[in-house]
């Protein structure tokens, strides 16, 4: 009687069970890996071994995947080596062992990496982890209702990426509860005021990249980021 | 074409979805409507072109995200087709339960001439809306103090001393001005709480010709307490209006605004229609993100086996409109009354003169008559509502007992014909089903019986004919653990026929029941004779697997053929003592039904329950698409049975509503965790 009368109020969250079973927290995700960048991103180290840098794939809190075209790390799998972990305060010497190879892919397990450095690790992939989970939204493939951007990707978390067709804009984007406002020419800003500090780029950076087959035009916005990043606030 | 929900193909009205943030707006072009879904459905939205099936829907949304929220799907669907979102919304036929709530709203006794479909403002200002709704209260307070001390007298006063038509055309640009005012007034509350104001029109009504703000930029309101204001504000609107109106206005002339705005107001507060106050109550009791998934079932073995917080939440609602209802209705008749007395001797006077001038009291009577017939209606619905349908299931059920027949009237070919469905019996021919019952004995056990006992040795298994029974054993503590609950025809004891191991749990009849006691010999040797069964292992398999979709409370609402479908898809496993299932953090690709033993569930290496038998497990992962949330191990010996992730969605979209009770249970069983398993130290990538 009472209840047909009412007019529906819809929940505007997203599902609570993706959410609830986040919060519970999975052992493996301690682990995850996520991909590296080709930015600068301070929230992650830069590696180094003998003094040389190296391309650093993919990253994760027990290791990582180096690039090693030279094979300066040797061919031997199993072999023990020292790597410097580089952070903008100061690198830190990690011992390692090189536990696979595929092509000029190392896999390198860290051995003794600090605690706070590895917590320093976690911190930063947690923006790349939030990229995994996105998926496109297209309005292609039907009859239905028209779709006002260029091209959406979201998650069941809540974060949502919208490319748009606009003059000034070129994408939206709704990460970890803020709303971020990507310009073509512009420096970006959050929550409609405050321009985007150096930390929160890197996360938008490392969140962007992480985004599984990605489209030519997130490429573009990927571009355009790590572009914009290096240019620094204007 | 009626369709049921999972076959429904729904069609949106031509728009536009406009992203925001987490969030995206549907708009349809004309008339301007809007809705505002979570992003996470926009895929529904998209997909919502006539083309494809509910069914289908869900199916895609799971294959191109992994996941679905079931819940918010039917939720999304329920409030479109409510808002008459779909085109074709009319061709989606639904059950007794589910039509009541999902019916669209009804076109209303008003003429509009929209000229505004939309107003939208450059910037919301809440400061400005709070200190203008706060005068308005005030105002509405003050203005309090023009409420005649007998209202009726008043009018009667008033109207003595005015010609008929005068008075009608009084009342009329009155209540005109009113309603002129309170939407006026709507508009920009809502223009400076939300900054869209949405259908403005010129309507004539029952209330005159008015202007007319549409409520769909309510649906944008997100503090409770401004919300509250809001809805408070516009019942009381006409108060502050007339207070404002006796500074430039005589007393005459302000005597026809009292007697409408006592008019509106009481309308405004009525609880059986779409009012303000219903609304109000709505903002009071009913947070944003309840939870109207209850509704959507068919089955009330679900609808009980859910979210009891919820359904509280709901009853607690309900009976406040029911007291408010009751209150109202009260009032109501006291008008009624006191209007017949005041002014029925002279209206019927009037009216038995048969003269120009009997229009106007016949018209009145007319009122009057058809506002008795709508507070008679609601007071059956309030009575319906509050006192029948609660105690309806009960009643139900003692008739149904009522009917239930004496064990003397179960005829051979009868009890064949209804158990010969069932998995245990279905290898047999009908000759060899006879000659199991024949020497099978026919029992009735009274309310409260033991029919097994726990530890007793096995030698016979039963199937329960008529009445309800329920499963219970001791648990470890010497606490007796639930298992299940039976109905007819379902078979129980059947471990005798698996193992020769004692009864591992026992039986006590609910109600009167009628069983037939199988003993395990006749039936092995009728299966050897019969040849039906050339692999015994086999045999057993299937009967702990049927065994379980029988028994269980939530598998056995799935259709034969779903049954049929997840037993050929699934896989037995055995385990040992203390034997790991599967890993927190494990990514997982099944879902495990407990057909034997018991299993322990740790989180961050605490153990938080044990499940056992006809329970399940696994499912978080398969709907939510996240890695194992818990740890499992089995605490004794135990045979599981392992579903596919594909088999399992295969089924789920078929049958939505185990889709929501399975998210239902996710996240109650996720909430637990979080209240008693503590996260790690360590820090996890929680965001």
């Amino acid at each position: 009687m009472f209840r047909r009368k009412a007019k529906p109020h819809f929940n505007s969250k997203p599902s609570a069970l993706t959410d609830l079973a986040r919060k519970v927290g999975v052992e493996r995700r301690l682990h995850v890996r996520v991909l590296y960048p080709e930015a600068y991103c301070s929230l992650l180290p830069e590696v180094a071994y003998n003094g040389g840098p190296l391309r650093v794939h993919d990253i994760s809190v027990g290791g990582c995947c180096l690039l090693d075209p030279l094979e300066l790390m040797g061919p031997n799998v199993g072999t023990d080596l020292v790597l410097h972990l580089k952070w903008a305060d100061g690198p830190a010497r990690v011992h390692c062992r090189l536990v696979a190879r595929v092509d000029h892919k190392r896999h390198i397990q860290f051995m003794d990496l600090e605690a706070g450095r590895a917590d320093r690790i976690r911190a930063g992939i947690i923006s790349g982890t939030h990229g995994h989970s996105m998926k496109v939204i297209s309005g292609d493939e039907n009859d239905g209702p028209t779709l006002e951007a260029s091209e959406v990707w979201s998650s069941l978390g809540g974060d949502t990426v919208i490319i748009e067709s606009h003059v000034h804009r070129l994408a939206r984007i709704h990460f970890q509860k803020k709303e971020y406002v990507m310009y073509r020419e512009a420096w970006p800003i959050k929550n409609a005021a405050t321009p985007v500090s150096r930390t929160e780029m890197d996360q938008l950076i490392l969140f962007l990249c992480n985004i599984p087959q990605p489209s030519d035009l997130l490429k573009e916005l990927i571009e355009h980021t790590c572009l914009m990043s290096g240019a620094g606030p204007r | 074409m009626n369709t049921n929900l999972e076959n429904f193909c729904p069609k949106l009205r031509p728009g536009r979805v406009i992203p925001q943030g987490s969030r995206i707006i549907f708009e349809t072009d004309n008339p301007y409507n809007q809705i505002i879904l979570p992003m996470a459905l926009a895929d529904l939205v998209l997909l919502c072109s006539g083309k494809f099936s509910v069914r289908e829907i869900v199916e895609k949304i799971y294959k191109k995200q992994g996941a679905v929220p079931f819940r918010s799907i039917l939720m999304a669907i329920h409030v479109l087709h409510q808002g008459g979102f779909f085109e074709n919304g009319e061709e989606l036929t639904l059950s007794s339960d589910l039509r009541s709530w999902m019916e669209p709203r009804r076109s209303r006794w008003n003429l509009s001439w929209r000229f505004g479909q939309r107003i939208v403002a450059d910037e919301k200002s809440p400061t400005t809306y709070y200190l203008a709704t706060l005068s308005i209260l005030i105002g509405s307070i003050l203005g309090f103090q023009l409420f005649p001390s007998n209202p009726l007298l008043m009018s009667e006063t008033w109207g003595a001393a005015l010609n008929k038509w005068e008075v009608v055309w009084k009342l009329f640009v009155a209540s005109s001005a009113l309603m002129t005012l309170k939407y006026c007034i709507r508009g920009w509350q809502t223009i400076l709480l939300t900054g869209k104001a949405y259908n403005v029109a010129l309507r004539l009504s029952p209330w005159g010709i008015h202007l007319h703000v549409g409520n769909e930029a309510n649906d944008l309101f997100e503090n409770r307490l401004y919300t509250v204001m809001f809805y408070v504000s516009q019942i009381l609107v006409p108060w502050a209006c007339l207070y404002m109106a006796s500074f430039f206005t005589t007393s005459a002339e302000l005597e026809p605004l009292i007697v409408m705005a006592m008019a509106i107001t009481f309308w405004e507060m009525n609880p059986f229609v779409n009012s303000d106050g219903m609304r109000l109550i709505q903002a009071l009791l009913l947070p944003n993100d309840r939870d109207v998934a209850s509704w959507h079932f068919e089955s009330n073995q679900l609808i009980d086996s859910i979210s009891p917080e919820q359904r509280q939440r709901d009853q607690d609602f309900g009976r406040l409109c029911a007291i408010w209802g009751a209150i109202w209705l009260l009032m109501s008749f006291a008008l009624l009354h006191e209007a017949a007395i005041t002014f029925g001797p002279t209206v019927l006077q009037n009216i038995s003169q048969f003269s120009m001038n009997s229009i106007i009291p016949a018209l009145g009577l007319i009122a009057w008559l058809a506002g008795l017939y709508q507070v008679v209606q609601a007071l059956v619905e309030t009575v319906a509502a509050s006192l029948i349908r609660p105690h309806w299931r009960r009643v139900r059920h003692h008739l149904k007992q009522l009917q239930a027949r004496t064990h003397d009237e179960w005829p051979t070919t009868e009890v064949v014909a209804k158990i010969e469905d069932l998995p245990l019996f279905s290898h047999f021919h009908e000759q060899y089903l006879v000659k199991v019952i024949e020497k099978s004995q026919l029992l009735k056990f009274d309310a409260g019986s033991v029919i097994l006992r726990e530890g007793d040795p096995a030698r016979d298994l039963f199937v329960l004919l008529e009445g309800e029974l329920e499963v219970i054993r001791m648990g470890r503590n010497n606490e007796s653990e639930w298992i299940t609950e039976l109905g007819p025809v379902s078979v129980f004891g059947e471990a005798a026929l698996v193992d020769d191991q004692p009864r591992t749990a026992q039986a006590v009849s609910k109600t009167a029941v009628i069983a037939l006691r199988v003993p395990v010999q006749v039936l092995r040797e009728t299966a050897l004779e019969s040849q039906a069964i050339r692999h015994l292992e086999d045999f057993r398999n299937a009967i702990l697997v049927n065994q379980f979709f029988a028994s269980s409370q939530v598998f056995r609402s799935l259709s034969p053929s779903s049954i049929a479908f997840l037993s050929s898809r699934g896989t037995l496993e055995y385990y040992d003592k203390n034997q790991l299932v599967f890993l927190q953090g494990d990514m997982g690709d099944s879902l495990y039904l407990i057909l034997r033993g018991t299993v322990a569930v740790t989180v961050h290496q605490t153990t938080l329950k044990h499940l056992s038998q006809g329970n399940f497990f696994g499912e978080i992962s398969l709907i939510a698409n996240v890695a194992r949330t818990a740890t499992i191990t089995t605490v004794e010996p135990s045979v599981l049975f392992k579903i596919s992730a594909d088999a399992f969605w295969e089924v789920l979209v078929r049958h939505l509503d185990l889709g929501v009770f399975l998210e239902t249970v996710s996240e109650n069983r996720l909430r637990e965790d979080l209240e008693f398993a503590p996260l790690p130290k360590t820090g996890t990538d929680s965001e």
